[in-house]
C-alpha cells in the first residue's frame, strides 16, 4: 500500500502554523524588550540590594493575601464553572466585620500598647474569626440568593448576576457603613518590624503575621481538600458533577461547602487587608478581588496550587514591577493586568491550567 | 397549613425591611406625610407577593383562614420585629452608644421616623412604646389587607388579566400612550397646565413618551399600521427637542448618546456573545481622541497642530477609525480566550485604559481632564446647545440603529449569532472566528467611539472619572436589562440608566444598589431582558410550537405502526 | 489518488490513546462507515479531521492537499463538512438561517456591502437563499412542514438531525462526515435516513464518511466498513468481511461482557 512507502520517507509530526510562529515570535520580542528595559533600569538606577529584598517581601505579603482570596475564586470556579464576581465584596464585608470586632477589642483594652501579650494576640485573632464568620454568612447568602436559582442557565447569566450582586453589596456597604473610612488600629503585637539579622532588611510584624497566617490557613485547606471525606467529595464534584451525584454525593451540599470555605478564607483575607492597609472602605475589596481573580486565572483557574502560585507572582509583580521598569508606582495595576493579558495570550488556561473546554463534541 | 411558610416569609420580609432601613430608606422620611401610609401599602404588596408565592409552592389555593393566618403571621413577625429593632436602637442611642459607627444611617432621626419623635426626644430616651406598637399594628393590618386581596386573586384572575392585556382595548391604549404623554409633555412645557416647576416632571413625561413609543411599536405587528404609527412617532421625535427646555434636552441627549454606546455593546455582547467588561474604554477613546485633538489647551493641539484643533466632523471620522483600530488591537490578544476569561481580560483592558488616562498626565491631562472641548459647528453655526446636540444624537442613533439592523440580518450578523450559540460549530460552518470577532469588536468600538465624540462636546470638559468601571457596568446593565440583542431594549435601558439618575439625582448610591439588585432579579426572573428581540417573544413561538407538537403526534403514530410492522415481519 | 486520506493519525488525552496510528482513505463517490464500540475513538477521528483537535502525529489530506492542523473554518472551506453525534444546531436561529450559515464560506459580502445592500450582495444573498431551499427540500416534506423562519428549537429530534445534514450540505463539501446520523431515530426514520444517505451520494454526488452503530444502516449504505477499537483500526473491508472478522466480534462481545468501559 502507498502508506507503507510513505512511512519510510515522511515524518508526520504536525508542523507549526505560520500564525503560531508569528505569535511566539511576538512574545519573544516583547520578552526581549522587557529584559532590555529592566537591564537598563537596574544598571542605571542602582537601588541597593536591600531595597529589592524589602520590596520582594512586600510582594510576598501582598501575594499571601491575594492567595487567600484567589482560592475562593478558584474553588468556586472548579465546581460551578462560574466567576464569583462578588467575591471581592465578601472579602470587604469580612473586613468590616473584623473592623467592628476590633472596635470591641479596643473597648476592652486589648489593642492598647500596654495590653498583655495574650490579650494582644486575642485582639488579632478575634477580628479574624469574626470576619471569617461574617464572610462565610455572606458567601452562603450569595450562593443561595444570587447563584443557586441560576444553576444550569447559560454561562453568562450567573456571571451577570454576580456582577449585580457585587455592586449591590459594594454600595450597600457604602450606605450602611457610611463614607467615612474605617481605620484599623493594629494591636501591639502587630506594630513594629522585625529586622533580619544585620543585613538592613526588615519585615513589618503585620507582614510576617500575614504570611504565616496565610500559610497556616492554606495548609488547613489543603488537608481539608486532600484528606477529609468532604474534600474528596468536593474533588469528585469538580471532576464530574454528574458522575459524583450518581455516586451518591450530595452536590448541593458540596457547592455550599465550597462557598463556605471560600468565604472563610475571604474573611481572613479581608481582615488581613485591613491590618495591612489600616483602612477599610466600601470598595476596599473590589480591586484586590479583581487582582486575586487575576491571580487565579494566571495560575490556571480551578487549580488550587495554581491560585497560590499566581497570587505570589502577582504580588511580586506589583511590588517589584514598577521599580524594575522604572515607572511610577501608579502603574502597578497596569503592569498586573498587562501580565494577565500576556499570559492568557500564550496560555489561555493559565500557568498550571489544564482541562481545555471539555464540552467539545 | 400556612403557619410554617408564614413564619419563613415573615422572617424574610423582616430581613428585607430591616435591610432597607439600615440602607437609610425609612420610607416615612422620604415620603413625608404620606410616608406611613405608603409604607403600609408597600407592606401589603410585599405580603401579597409572599402569600401568592407560598400558595404556588404549596400548589394549592389557600382557604380564607389560611390566607389570613399566613398574612398576619408574615406581617406581624416583620412589623413587630421592626418595632423591636427600632426600639432597641432607640434604647442604645439613648444610652449614648454610637450606633452610627456601625450603621451609619441609624441616627436619632432614623428612630424618629418610625416613632414620630424628634431627635432630642430620642436622645433623651422618651418612651416610644405606644408609637412602636402603633407602627407594628399598622403593618399587621396592612398584612391583613394583603391577605384578603390574595384570597381574591385566583388562577382564573390571572388568565383574565392575560386576556385583558391582550384585549383590543389594551392594544389601542398602548398605542395611544405615546400620544398622551407627548401632548401632556407639550402642554406642561408651554405652561398650559399652569404649573411652575416643570423641568423634572416634564423630563419624566419625555422619558415615558420614549418608553411608550418602544412598547407601542412592539405591540403593533401589522405591517401597514406599523408604518403609519412609525412615521407618526418619527415626526413626534423630530419635534421633541423643540418642546423641552435646556435641562430636559440635556438629559434626553445623554439618553440618545448612551443608546448609541449600548447598541455598540449590543453588537459585541448581544449578537456576538462576548462579555466585554471594558467596553467603556472605547467610549473614552472616542471622547479623548476628539478632546485631545480639538481642545485648544491640549498637549497635541498646542505642540503639533499649531493651536488649531480639528472640527467635530473630523473628530467623528477620527474617532470611528481610532475606535475601530482600538477594537481590533484590544481584540487580537483575546481571540483565543472565551467566556469568563474574556470578561476578566476585557475588564483588565478597561482598567488599563482608565489608569492610563489618569496617569499619563502630560498627554491626557491626568485627573484634570481635557477642558474647553469645542462645540460642533456647521457653516459657522454653533451647534453646541442641548437642543442641537440632541438632534445630532438622534441622527447618530438612527444611523447606528439602521446599520445594526442591516448587519444583523445579513451574512455577518448570522455569523455573529452562530458564533454566540456555538463557537466550534460556527467554525465548522466555515466561519473564521477571528475575523468575525474582530469585526464585531471593531464595529462595536467604532460606535462607542463616535458616541464618545458627541459626549465630549456635550460635556465640554471630560475627566477620567467619566469613564471608570462604574460606567462600564452601567452600560452593561442597560443592555442586559433592556434586552440583549434588541435595539428597542437598549434604548429603554438607556432611558432607565441615563434618564433616571437625572430624575433621582440625590439617590445616586441607592440607584446603584437598586440596579445591582435588579440585575440579580432579572437574571433569575427574566434573563432575556425587558424588551428582548422579537424572535424570543413568547407569543410568537406558541403557535409554532403547537404546529410542531401536532407533527410530533403525527410522527408518534407513524412510529407505532412501524414498530408493529417490524415486530411482525421478522427478527435479526 | 484517494479523495481523502488519514495517515498514521494519533491523538492521546492524558494517558488515554483515543486514536492510535490510524490509517485509512476514502475514495471519490464512496460511502465508508466507521463502526466500533463506545469510546473506540470514532468521534475523536472526526474531531481531528474537522480541526477541533490537533493530532499528536499523522497527516490528513483532502484532494492531495495537506489539511493537518488547519483551523476548522479553513477545513470547511477546503470541502469537509460534518454533523455531530449530539445534534448541535444554532437553536435560537431560524431553520432558514441555520442553513444560510452553512453558506457562509461560499458567500463574500463584507461590512460595507451589507450596510449599503449593494446589488452584488443582494444577488449573492438570493443565490444563497436558493441553495438553502434546495438543501432543505432534499428531505422532501420532512422539513417543509415547518415555517422556515421559526427557531430551530421547535423541531422534533429527527428533524433536527435532518436540518443538521442540510446545514452541512449547504457548505458545499466534497466530503461529508456524519456522526451517527440515525442515532435516536425510530426504525422507520432510520430506514429513511439510510435511504437519504444513499441519495446524498447518488443524487448530490457527495462522498460520505459515516459513523454508525445501527448495523442495518451500515450494511445498507456502506461500500466499505472500518472497524475501530481502542483507537486502532481492527478491520477494514466490505460489510460482510468486517462483521465476520473475529476481532470485531470480540470487540463487540467484550463491550457486552462489561470489560470495556470508557470511563
Ligand atoms: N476532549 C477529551 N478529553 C479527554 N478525553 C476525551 C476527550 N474526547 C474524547 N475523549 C475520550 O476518548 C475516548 C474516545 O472517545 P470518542 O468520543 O471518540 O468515542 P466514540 O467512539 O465516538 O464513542 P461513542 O460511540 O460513545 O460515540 C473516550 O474514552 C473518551 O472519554
Ligand atoms: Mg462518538
Amino acid at each position: 500500500m502507498t502508506t507503507i512507502e510513505k512511512r519510510a520517507t515522511s515524518d508526520y509530526r504536525p508542523k507549526m502554523r505560520p500564525s503560531q510562529i508569528a505569535l511566539y515570535g511576538f512574545g519573544i520580542l516583547i520578552l526581549v524588550l522587557l529584559g532590555w528595559r529592566i537591564y537598563n533600569v537596574v544598571s542605571v538606577e542602582q537601588y541597593p540590594i536591600q531595597f529589592w529584598a524589602i520590596q520582594s517581601i512586600n510582594g510576598l505579603v501582598l501575594g499571601s493575601v491575594y492567595a487567600l482570596i484567589a482560592l475562593g475564586y478558584t474553588l468556586v470556579y472548579g465546581i460551578l464553572f462560574m466567576i464569583n464576581f462578588a467575591h471581592g465584596e465578601v472579602v470587604m464585608l469580612g473586613g468590616f466585620a473584623g473592623y467592628f470586632a476590633l472596635q470591641l477589642c479596643i473597648r476592652w483594652g486589648w489593642v492598647a500598647a500596654d495590653a498583655p501579650f495574650f490579650q494582644s494576640w486575642l485582639a488579632v485573632l478575634f477580628p479574624i474569626a469574626v470576619g471569617m464568620i461574617a464572610s462565610l454568612l455572606v458567601a452562603m447568602a450569595l450562593e443561595r440568593i444570587a447563584y443557586r436559582p441560576l444553576r444550569g442557565a447559560q454561562r453568562l447569566i450567573p456571571l451577570i448576576s454576580a456582577i449585580g450582586a457585587s455592586f449591590f453589596l459594594q454600595y450597600s456597604a457604602l450606605l450602611i457603613f457610611g463614607v467615612t473610612p474605617h481605620n484599623y488600629q493594629k494591636p501591639a503585637v502587630l506594630t513594629g518590624a522585625v529586622s533580619l539579622g544585620d543585613s538592613g532588611v526588615f519585615i513589618s510584624k503585620t507582614g510576617l503575621f500575614i504570611i504565616l497566617a496565610s500559610i497556616v490557613l492554606m495548609l488547613i485547606l489543603y488537608i481539608l481538600v486532600q484528606k477529609t471525606k468532604i474534600g474528596r467529595a468536593m474533588r469528585a464534584v469538580a471532576e464530574d458533577q454528574e458522575m459524583a451525584s450518581l455516586m451518591g454525593v450530595d452536590v448541593n451540599r458540596i457547592i455550599v461547602f465550597t462557598f463556605v470555605i471560600g468565604g472563610l478564607l475571604a474573611g481572613a483575607g479581608g481582615v488581613m487587608l485591613g491590618y495591612q492597609n489600616t483602612v477599610m472602605r466600601f470598595n476596599t475589596g473590589f480591586i484586590p478581588g479583581l487582582k486575586a481573580f487575576t491571580a487565579a486565572v494566571l495560575g490556571g483557574i480551578g487549580n488550587v496550587p495554581g491560585a497560590m502560585i499566581g497570587a505570589i507572582i502577582l504580588g511580586e509583580l506589583e511590588a517589584l514591577g514598577p521599580s524594575l521598569l522604572g515607572l511610577p508606582n501608579e502603574y502597578k495595576d497596569v503592569i498586573a493586568f498587562s501580565v494577565l493579558i500576556f499570559v492568557l495570550i500564550f496560555r489561555p488556561t493559565g500557568i498550571l491550567g489544564e482541562r481545555l473546554s471539555r464540552e467539545r463534541a | 397549613m400556612s403557619i410554617k411558610p408564614g413564619i419563613r416569609y415573615g422572617i424574610i420580609s423582616f430581613g428585607i425591611l430591616f435591610y432597607l432601613s439600615i440602607l437609610g430608606l425609612p420610607l416615612p422620611r422620604t415620603l413625608g406625610g404620606f410616608g406611613t401610609l405608603a409604607l403600609g401599602l408597600f407592606w401589603a404588596v410585599l405580603v401579597l407577593i409572599s402569600l401568592v408565592t407560598m400558595r404556588e409552592t404549596d400548589q394549592r389555593r389557600y382557604t380564607t383562614i389560611e390566607a389570613v393566618t399566613g398574612g398576619l403571621l408574615i406581617s406581624a413577625i416583620a412589623g413587630f420585629g421592626m418595632a423591636l429593632v427600632v426600639g432597641l436602637f432607640g434604647r442604645l442611642i439613648a444610652d449614648g452608644v454610637q450606633v452610627n459607627t456601625v450603621f451609619a444611617q441609624v441616627l436619632p432621626e432614623w428612630v424618629g421616623t418610625f416613632t414620630g419623635q424628634t431627635k432630642q426626644e430620642v436622645q433623651a430616651g422618651v418612651s416610644a412604646t405606644t408609637a412602636l406598637l402603633r407602627f407594628a399594628l399598622l403593618m399587621t393590618s396592612a398584612g391583613f389587607l394583603g391577605a384578603i386581596v390574595s384570597r381574591g386573586l385566583t388562577h382564573s384572575s390571572r388568565e383574565r388579566w392575560h386576556d385583558w392585556i391582550n384585549s383590543p382595548f389594551m392594544y389601542w391604549l398602548v398605542i395611544a400612550m405615546p400620544f398622551v404623554f407627548y401632548v401632556w409633555y407639550f402642554a406642561l412645557a408651554r405652561g398650559i397646565l399652569g404649573a411652575t416647576n416643570t423641568s423634572i416632571s416634564g423630563l419624566v413625561l419625555a422619558c415615558l413618551f420614549v418608553t411608550a413609543v418602544l412598547v407601542a411599536l412592539r405591540r403593533v405587528r401589522d405591517k401597514r399600521r406599523r408604518l403609519v404609527f412609525g412615521i407618526a412617532f418619527v415626526v413626534m421625535l423630530i419635534l421633541l427637542p423643540q418642546i423641552g427646555d435646556q435641562f430636559q434636552n440635556t438629559v434626553l441627549n445623554k439618553i440618545a448618546i448612551f443608546s448609541v454606546v449600548g447598541i455598540g455593546l449590543n453588537i459585541v455582547l448581544g449578537y456576538a456573545g462576548m462579555l466585554h467588561l471594558g467596553y467603556i474604554a472605547f467610549f473614552a477613546v472616542g471622547a479623548y481622541a476628539y478632546g485631545l485633538l480639538a481642545s485648544p489647551d491640549s498637549y497635541f493641539v498646542i505642540n503639533f497642530m499649531g493651536g488649531d484643533g480639528i472640527t467635530f466632523w473630523q473628530g467623528l471620522l477620527v474617532a470611528a477609525i481610532v475606535g475601530a483600530l482600538m477594537g481590533i488591537i484590544f481584540g487580537v490578544p483575546i481571540l483565543r480566550t472565551r467566556g469568563d476569561y474574556l470578561a476578566i481580560v476585557t475588564l483588565g483592558f478597561g482598567q488599563i485604559t482608565f489608569l492610563l488616562l489618569l496617569n499619563l498626565r502630560e498627554f491626557t491631562g491626568g485627573p484634570g481632564g481635557v477642558l474647553d472641548i469645542p462645540p460642533p459647528t456647521l457653516f459657522g453655526v454653533d451647534l453646541g446647545s442641548a437642543e442641537s446636540i440632541l438632534y445630532l444624537a438622534m441622527i447618530m442613533l438612527a444611523v447606528v440603529a439602521f446599520m445594526t439592523l442591516r448587519l444583523n440580518d445579513s451574512r455577518i450578523g448570522r455569523s455573529w449569532r452562530a458564533m454566540k450559540e456555538d463557537e466550534d460549530v460556527a467554525a465548522t460552518m466555515g466561519i473564521n472566528l477571528s475575523t468575525t470577532k474582530l469585526v464585531a469588536f471593531a464595529i462595536g468600538a467604532a460606535f462607542a467611539a463616535v458616541a464618545g465624540v458627541l459626549y465630549a462636546t456635550r460635556q465640554v470638559n471630560i475627566f477620567p472619572d467619566n469613564f471608570a468601571l462604574k460606567q462600564s457596568i452601567d452600560i452593561l446593565s442597560l443592555v442586559i436589562i433592556g434586552g440583549l440583542g434588541s435595539i428597542e431594549g437598549v434604548v429603554l435601558g438607556a432611558v432607565a440608566f441615563a434618564g433616571l439618575p437625572e430624575i433621582l439625582r440625590e439617590a445616586e448610591n441607592y440607584r446603584i444598589v437598586a440596579f445591582g439588585a435588579l440585575l440579580v432579579a432579572m437574571m433569575i426572573l427574566r434573563p432575556q431582558g425587558l424588551l428582548p428581540p422579537l424572535e424570543h417573544e413568547e407569543d410568537i413561538d406558541v403557535s409554532d410550537r403547537r404546529q410542531d407538537a401536532w407533527l410530533q403526534i403525527f410522527d408518534a403514530e407513524e412510529d407505532d405502526q412501524d414498530s408493529a410492522e417490524t415486530g411482525a415481519t421478522g427478527t435479526d | 489518488m484517494p479523495l481523502f486520506e488519514c495517515i498514521e493519525l494519533s491523538k492521546a488525552f492524558g494517558g488515554l490513546q483515543a486514536v492510535d496510528n490510524l490509517t485509512f482513505h476514502v475514495d471519490q463517490h464512496e460511502i465508508v462507515s466507521i463502526i466500533g464500540p463506545n469510546g473506540a475513538g470514532k468521534t475523536t477521528v472526526f474531531n481531528l479531521i474537522s480541526g477541533f483537535y490537533r493530532p499528536d502525529y499523522g497527516q490528513i489530506t483532502l484532494d492531495g492537499d495537506d489539511i493537518t492542523g488547519l483551523p476548522s473554518h479553513l477545513i470547511t472551506q477546503k470541502g469537509i463538512a460534518r454533523t455531530f453525534q449530539n445534534v448541535r444546531l444554532f437553536f435560537n436561529m431560524s431553520i432558514m438561517e441555520n442553513v444560510l450559515v452553512g453558506q457562509h464560506s461560499r458567500t463574500k459580502g463584507g461590512v460595507f456591502s451589507v450596510i449599503l445592500r449593494t446589488p452584488g450582495y443582494k444577488r449573492e444573498q438570493e443565490k444563497a437563499r436558493a441553495t438553502a431551499l434546495k438543501q432543505l427540500s432534499f428531505f422532501g416534506t420532512r422539513l417543509a412542514g415547518y415555517r422556515q423562519n421559526q427557531p430551530a428549537n421547535v423541531l422534533s429530534y429527527a428533524n433536527r438531525r435532518r436540518l443538521e445534514i442540510a446545514r452541512a450540505m449547504a457548505t458545499e463539501p466534497k466530503l461529508l462526515l456524519l456522526d451517527e446520523p440515525a442515532a435516536g431515530m425510530n426504525p422507520k426514520e432510520t430506514l429513511e435516513m439510510a435511504d437519504n444517505i444513499r441519495r446524498l451520494r447518488d443524487e448530490r454526488g457527495f462522498t460520505i464518511l459515516a459513523i454508525e452503530h445501527d448495523m442495518k444502516v451500515v450494511g445498507g449504505i456502506s461500500d466499505r466498513v472500518i472497524a475501530m477499537d481502542y483507537g486502532k483500526k481492527i478491520a477494514e473491508g466490505s460489510y460482510k468481511e468486517v462483521t465476520d472478522d473475529p476481532k470485531v466480534i470480540e470487540a463487540y462481545l467484550g463491550t457486552q461482557g462489561g470489560s470495556f468501559t470508557s470511563k
